[in-house]
């Protein structure tokens, strides 16, 4: 029955073509002069077409539990998004919210995965601007 | 306005009083109709009195499109009451800003009441088994992986067939209920049938 | 099934679910008050991106869904806004340039002004401009901010950090505070988290206790805090109280209450009636300003002003009060005869 299912299956899902998903292994680390967990976004560096053309797309984000090396897979859908980004911010007071009125200024920092795309990509992201997000570094 | 183009209707029907729910048994039945939003065909083919093969294709806005095959079996309740009980399997194309595709098995009972005109009412419950296919491009190499949601396509219709000739009959049906698990619109089909000889 | 699903069936079966050709007023405890809706959206189904296309098609009714491109720009046109406040009871509108192609999509200054000129008597617009590029492009971008505003209906400026994705309190952008107070032209800020694909819903760009600091610093501009900050994701007050606070502290504050008392942001409308309590308590009433997001789907207008005054009206507000949300502060802020 499985063997009769299938084909009847697949001919039902031929005519609209997969998502693609691109698999990145990443690793690098994070330097800072501040303590405190600090959270990663990973950017499409540019996103959308013609006149919706942009700039820093989120994919997806991880906390990390401090300034250091970190790894992980990542899926990044594939479409109008070109380029990798990955930014990072320093929760040094470990409220949640980065440079929250009334606390300390926070670190953050931007970089550029050069060598992708690539299934394979190391990257070093220093965090030297305060309270700034990808748009502002 | 609506009664008098009702009471035409009426005065145009034939005194053959046999079902168009079902085919007689060797006959064959094709019905084409169009509607909001539905636009489609529909054929019926009894090899006996038991049950007939039916194939069944329609679209919605030129955007979806189902189809399906199916064997239905109708049941006398009285001289002029009869229930028509069918199963169908196939499935969905659909296109544009929310896209699915799928197989879909369904079921549908009918009630109708023959006569120089033939009222009518259906249920019916159609299940989409909605394919997703995704494509990972990783260091190991390409993979395609499927998964499955089910979507639930439930409602009624409340219709009139009308027969014109003994050969032809013209039907006119309002719809409501849900389509791949959400609310649908009401919608109406004006369908024109056509049979061979008994 | 839903009442805003019955009414979009109603109208799409042409059961005239847009009411009457004049306006008629908003009856509020028996009496007929003048209503202004400043929080209304137009444009065209190519300038969304895809991501929030299907996000709103999703939310269509069958077989609406199929073509959502036909249903949006018939109620996002002017003759389709115009309906929906004749059907609600409304003299006029305020549509709202947007440039967000992150997350909403774009409708430019030059479509919103062509839409109101189809309507000159009851409609009005906001200016909004690019933030993406602004390292490069801020002085062409508050130069072009500027030329919209000059169009005599163009009343204030559109600004939504979460869906732009630029922070509250990033001082690069406030140029655009400064150019406001310059024209005396008030701005309109989204707050709270946005439930649109593309959105960024961290605090920064989110919570209004961001935006003291650019409030302090320009006392002349006046800043209108959309959505009380209110958080759609999760369909609850959110950054409510920030909101009462920073409007009850400074002068040039004012607080605007759309979308949120949807039945689909606010099932129950619990929260909706806690906001305006919570407004009434604090002696804010003079600084709310009515606005629905409208048009959504047909019918929302009329439904969003329904629920509008079940709140006011659970709250004790009276007519006088009622007439100040639904007109008289719109017409204080924004200077425009009523």
């Amino acid at each position: 029955m499985k063997r009769l299912a299938f084909p009847f299956l697949l001919a039902c899902s031929a005519c609209q073509g997969p998502d693609v998903i691109y698999e990145v292994e990443y690793s690098g680390s994070v330097i800072s002069d501040q303590t405190g967990a600090v959270e990663l976004w990973f950017l499409h560096s540019q996103w959308g077409d013609d006149t919706l053309e942009t700039s820093y797309m989120v994919i997806d984000t991880l906390w990390i539990d401090d300034a250091s090396t970190f790894s992980g897979l990542l899926e990044v859908p594939q479409g109008t998004g070109s380029g990798l980004s990955v930014y990072g911010w320093q929760d040094l007071n470990g409220d949640g919210e980065h440079c929250r009125p009334g606390t300390e200024p926070e670190l953050a920092g931007l970089a550029s995965v050069t060598d992708y795309p690539n299934h394979v990509v190391e990257v070093e992201l220093i965090l030297d601007t305060a309270c700034e997000g990808p748009e502002g570094i | 306005m609506i009664s008098v183009a009702l009471l035409s209707l009426v005065s145009l029907a034939q005194a053959d009083e046999s079902s168009w729910s079902s085919p007689a048994p060797g006959q064959f039945q094709i019905e084409a109709y169009s509607g909001f939003p539905w636009h489609g065909v529909k054929a019926s083919y009894a090899p006996n009195s038991e049950v007939a093969v039916t194939g069944h294709i329609e679209t919605a806005r030129f955007r979806r499109l189902e189809y399906r095959l199916g064997i239905q079996k109708p049941w006398s309740l009285s001289e002029r009451w009869s229930v028509l009980t069918s199963l169908s399997v196939g499935g969905v194309n659909q296109w544009g800003a929310v896209p699915r595709q799928g197989a879909q098995v369904g079921a549908e009972l009918t009630i109708s009441r023959s006569g120089r005109v033939e009222p009518y009412f259906s249920l019916h419950d159609r299940e989409l088994f909605a394919i997703e296919a995704v494509e990972t491009q990783s260091a190991e190499g390409d993979e395609t992986t499927w998964s499955s949601t089910q979507y639930y396509s439930r409602g009624g219709s409340l219709g009139v067939r009308v027969p014109l000739r003994e050969q032809i009959c013209l039907d006119i049906a309002l719809q409501g209920g849900f389509v791949d698990s959400s609310f649908a619109i009401p919608s109406f089909k004006l369908g024109l049938s056509w049979r061979t000889d008994s | 099934m839903s009442k805003s699903k019955c009414l979009m069936a109603l109208a799409v079966l042409n059961i005239g679910a847009t009411g009457c050709s004049d306006p008629q007023g908003v009856e509020y405890d028996g009496v007929v008050l003048q209503a202004v809706d400043m929080h209304l959206h137009t444009g065209e189904w190519s300038l969304i991106p895809p991501s929030t296309q299907q996000y709103l098609a999703e939310r269509f009714p069958f077989p609406l869904n199929l073509i959502p491109e036909a249903l949006s720009e018939s109620a996002l046109s002017a003759e389709g806004v115009v309906g929906q406040l004749d059907g609600a009871g409304y003299d006029l509108g305020v549509l709202f340039a947007v440039y967000a192609p992150h997350s909403v999509g774009i409708a430019t200054n030059e479509y919103v002004i062509s839409q109101i000129d189809e309507a000159p008597n009851r409609l009005y617009g906001l200016a909004s401009l690019r933030v993406d590029q602004w390292e490069s492009d801020e002085e062409s971008e508050l130069l072009a901010l500027e030329t919209a505003l000059q169009h005599p209906s163009m009343i204030g400026i559109k600004l939504a950090h979460t869906h732009q994705h630029f922070r509250m309190d990033d001082p690069d952008y406030y140029s655009i505070y400064e150019l406001a107070g310059e024209l005396q032209t008030p701005v309109y800020l989204h707050t709270g988290a946005s439930p649109f694909p593309g959105t960024l819903t961290d605090a920064p760009y989110t919570d209004p206790a961001y935006l003291e600091e650019a409030i302090t610093s320009y006392p002349d501009t006046t800043f209108i805090l959309g959505h009380v900050g209110y958080n759609f994701t999760k369909k609850e007050l959110g950054s409510l109280e920030t909101c009462l606070s920073l409007a009850a502290t400074y002068d040039n504050v004012y607080l605007e209450p759309s979308a949120l008392g949807s039945s689909g942001s606010d099932p129950t409308g619990e929260n909706y009636r806690e906001i305006f309590r919570r407004v009434h308590e604090e002696g804010l009433i003079h600084k709310i300003i009515y606005g629905s997001d409208g048009p959504q789907f047909p019918g929302f207008l009329a439904s969003y002003t329904s629920r509008t005054v079940e709140a006011m009206l659970a709250s004790g507000y009276t007519a006088e009060e009622a007439q100040m949300v639904l007109s008289g502060n719109f017409g204080a802020v924004f200077g425009v005869d009523l």
